[in-house]
């Protein structure tokens, strides 16, 4: 009997050493959890929050806007911040996933502070915080390939569609039905959010005949660096990024980007889910992450833009980061002539039937 | 009827199939170089690094907990399940025992989907509590595997033997039962612990707030800036670790037999 | 024994709450039209069967089957060697050193290793040192190589034990009725461990098919398999309805072979 005392009691205790495990789940005010895209914050600006207000963290990182709405909609975790893009934001306030924000409960939000691209996506601006904003571009390496600048600067978009521009080239794509047919519409000249089936047969016809070395995420800014790809769709920051990080460990730059006029304007903002259990430490984040000297540290680390303006001229005349602030596709509000699209929520019907296409263009080959 | 050439052969080329991508992890934990294609010269800072990464380090720490805990828990069960599998009539065996083999044979995937679905559905908030479960659930089938065949091969009068002797129902189980079985409880709980600490897909599914083992901990960072060749540190330290205990255990003659004799 | 115990009870109930319980929802949600576990808006539809015989996926079918089926054939083409030859080594501690070589590396992390092959099949690794660049990321040749190396011990270990509990006096029967080494193998060891091969093959093949990291991770995106399909639905698409109908069929073919199995191997103590 005893035994049978002592082997229930270590369940018992094995029970409590996992609640007393470091990752604390327990929601007591006490934990921010935040919903985030890979790569999307310096880690030091959370160990600053947290240690500014004794809090705790927990972040989940997705690679997709989808991942993020399946990541709220099924509320497994509760979350309290999630970053998701301005198609996404407008699906989640259409479908009451994310609140209204009390603006004047952050002290730091001035709406004069944003570029205009960020406040006019189409939406109300109650439902999200400008976070970052880019372009699409097309990142390449020149380890294997000597004149791919010019062929790419000449040909454009059309470089991802067409094996024959440079036959040698390793390309690789989004894995994301949106950013794919996005690039396929920007190359054929097609409005971004066209429902059209002809404009999306195209697009589809594009994409099917191409044979990609690699449908990736965060993988393909990688495999451009060591070279293992040519070239790839990436958004602006992805190359950014890497930029930051060969500059940091003096590497030479055998890797370039560029992005063409007629582009895609994005926009990644704060956004406030429906479920969130701690409205008020998330009204604390926000504020804090608008702080400039925070904005500041937080885009010298990611290498995307801030569409705060006052990070954007702190960039540029301090000059610290002179790849970044000098490179005349980091700031999508700079760039020349620039044509910008933003996506559009389409409905869920519109994005199932992009999903299938897409998975239609890579498999019938 | 195969030659010893061909015999060395065949295992060097399993073995080579197992090790090879073991080794090129084990080479690159040496690498000073973030890059995993060049070498820059031989370093120790991600043994370090497992200690400074907090991230990593707590879901080091959450792995062997989520493993220790499943292991301790499905092994009490499960020994006590097969007790009473083994009591059952044999026209009720193959029912029980086809529920109990189903989680074993079900793939990964479909496991944690379900798993995901049924907690949903019962409000259970996701984090470390529903992956225990999770790992619980998918071990104990295991343990009770591995007790089975022993209880078949115990003498059926021993139980009657000790309580005749005075024993209590209890004590009969523990004085007597248990240490007859006492090996196929270790194999038990040994499966259970590896499947636990290695288990990826049903981690993935059950859990949420953030809480991760070391398998989702590496999905999650994947061609990421937050990768730490630290996990390459200590894949490298936990394989050479229990190669060399198992190989002092073994050539320890007395442990060899032991192995051997069951 | 007398005293009426409660735990085998208990655990058929948790078996039912965590196994069949899901499982019928699933068939649920396959007949239905729906956004997530929504159940709100919910509809019945045929929708998923239309979808599901959509030509766009009998590649990600095909590529299963084809991918897993010659996995799995590889592993035992070298599995049964190993297993053969592991169980007539005769010394004890050599034999259970072999015997570990083969356990260890499921301790280290799946993904690692996943990694590992990863890394190497890159055209730019660190096998440019050597001089030499594997270019294999993306080819089916890439992905069944994974397969092998993830699941090769699933497959030594059951035929081993199968191997193992072979009764000696069969075999030396067999040679003192005539038989040589050939036919002792073909007439007595192989088909009595033949549930072994069964086990091991199950074993194999199931993960193979669904396992949605490694195709990820080596296929470079251009392959998709059994896995992906169902990890996508579940976590990209929201598509539970789809995600499930998979799931079901999947469910289905693994209780048939599961019904083969118990018949083949009674006490099921191949499976570990």
């Amino acid at each position: 009997m005893k035994k049978i005392n002592l082997f229930f009691s270590i369940i018992i205790v094995s029970l409590l050493l996992v609640g007393c495990s470091s990752s604390s789940s327990t929601n007591d005010g006490k934990t921010l959890y935040l919903l985030n895209w890979g790569d999307y914050i310096n880690p030091d600006l959370i160990s600053k929050f947290e240690e500014e207000n004794d809090i705790k963290v927990v972040m989940n990182e997705v690679e997709s806007n989808e991942a993020m709405y399946e990541q709220i909609k099924s509320g497994r975790t509760k979350f309290d911040i999630a970053i998701p893009s301005d198609y996404m934001i407008d699906q989640l306030a259409q479908e009451k996933l994310i609140i209204d924000i009390d603006t004047t409960k952050i002290k730091n939000y001035h709406q004069s502070d944003f570029n205009n691209n960020a406040l006019n996506i189409g939406i109300n601006n109650n439902d999200y915080i400008p976070y970052f904003n880019g372009t699409l571009g097309i990142m390449y390496s020149t380890k294997n390939i000597k004149n791919i600048k010019e062929l790419i600067e000449k040909n454009e978009w059309k470089v991802l569609f067409d094996n024959k521009i440079i036959p040698q080239a390793k390309i690789g794509m989004y894995n994301s039905s949106r950013d794919a047919f996005a690039a396929a519409e920007l190359m054929l000249g097609l409005d971004l959010n066209t429902t059209n089936q002809d404009d999306l047969n195209k697009a589809y016809s594009a994409l099917n005949k191409m044979k990609y070395a690699q449908y990736g995420d965060d993988q393909l800014k990688k495999n451009i660096v060591t070279g293992n790809l040519d070239l790839s769709l990436v958004y602006s920051g992805d190359y950014f990024e890497e930029l930051i990080v060969a500059q940091e460990e003096g590497r030479p730059l055998d890797f370039g980007y560029y992005a063409p006029q007629s582009n895609n304007y994005w926009l990644d903002g704060m956004v406030i889910p429906y479920n969130s259990q701690n409205n008020e430490l998330a009204l604390k984040f926000i504020n804090f992450m608008l702080d400039k000297n925070n904005a500041l540290e937080n885009a010298r680390y990611i290498g995307y833009a801030s569409p705060l303006k006052s990070v954007m001229n702190q960039l540029v005349s301090d000059q610290k980061d002179p790849y970044l602030s000098n490179n005349p596709y980091y700031d999508p509000s700079k760039i020349n002539n620039f044509k910008p699209q933003s996506y559009k929520f389409l409905g869920l019907d519109y994005m199932s039937k992009l999903e299938e296409l897409f998975t239609k263009s890579k498999e019938d080959k | 009827m195969m030659s010893k050439i061909s015999k060395s052969m065949i295992l060097i080329i399993g073995l080579m199939l197992l090790y090879i991508p073991i080794i090129i992890v084990c080479l690159l934990s040496f690498n000073d170089s973030m890059r995993p294609y060049e070498f820059n010269g031989f370093t120790l800072k991600w043994y370090q690094a497992i200690f400074t990464d907090k991230s990593l380090f707590n879901a080091i720490i959450n792995t062997w907990l989520i493993a220790l805990c499943a292991m301790i828990i499905s092994t009490t069960a499960g020994t006590f399940i097969a007790l009473q599998i083994s009591k059952l009539k044999q026209k009720y065996k193959p029912l029980v025992m086809f529920l109990n083999n189903m989680p074993i044979l079900n793939a990964d995937i479909v496991t944690g989907i379900s798993l995901m679905i049924i907690f949903s559905i019962l409000g259970f908030s996701f984090g470390k509590y529903t992956m225990l479960l999770a790992h619980v659930f998918f071990c104990t089938p295991f343990v009770v595997l591995s007790i089975l065949p022993r209880l078949k091969q115990l003498d059926d009068n021993a139980y009657d033997a000790a309580r005749d002797l005075g024993c209590s129902h209890f004590q009969a189980i523990i004085k007597v039962i248990i240490p007859a079985i006492k090996i196929g409880i270790i194999t038990g709980a040994l499966i259970a612990f590896t499947m636990s600490i290695d288990d990826f897909i049903i981690s993935y599914y059950t859990t949420g707030s953030g809480f991760s083992n070391f398998s989702t901990w590496i999905y999650s960072r994947l061609n990421r800036r937050t990768f730490n060749p630290a996990a390459y540190a200590y894949n490298t330290i936990i394989i050479l670790g229990s190669l060399l205990t198992l190989v002092y255990i073994n050539l320890n003659s007395k442990g060899g037999k032991k192995i051997e004799k069951n | 024994m007398k005293t009426p115990n409660i735990i085998l009870p208990l655990y058929l109930i948790w078996l039912i709450i965590l196994v069949f319980i899901p499982f019928l929802l699933m068939i649920f949600l396959a007949f239905s039209h729906t956004n997530g576990l929504d159940f709100s808006h919910i509809r019945f539809s045929l929708i998923n069967f239309k979808e599901i015989a959509d030509p766009i996926y009998f590649n990600a079918y095909l590529n299963s089957i084809i991918l897993s089926a010659s996995a799995s054939l590889l592993c035992l083409l070298i599995g049964y060697p190993i297993a053969l030859i592991i169980s007539k080594i005769k010394k004890n501690s050599l034999r259970n050193i072999i015997l570990i070589m083969f356990i260890l590396p499921m301790w280290s992390n799946m993904l690692i290793r996943i990694m590992g092959w990863e890394i190497l099949f890159n055209p730019n690794s660190i096998l440019n040192v050597l001089g030499i660049s594997l270019d294999l990321i993306g080819s089916p040749l890439a992905i069944i190589i994974g397969m092998v190396s993830t699941y090769l011990p699933f497959m030594i270990f059951p035929i081993y034990t199968a191997i193992n509990k072979l009764d000696q006096a069969l075999i030396e029967a067999s040679y003192d009725l005539g038989a040589n080494k050939r036919q002792t193998f073909r007439k007595v060891i192989l088909p009595l461990s033949l549930p072994g091969i069964y086990s091991g093959l199950t074993m194999v093949f199931l993960p193979s098919a669904t396992n949605f990291a490694l195709p990820e991770r080596l296929s470079g995106g251009n392959i998709v398999l059994l896995g992906n399909l169902i990890n996508s639905n579940f976590g990209k698409t929201f598509n539970y309805g789809f995600g499930s109908l998979l799931s079901v069929i999947l469910i289905t073919i693994i209780f048939i072979t599961m019904i083969f199995i118990n018949h083949k191997d009674k006490d099921g103590d191949l499976l570990i």
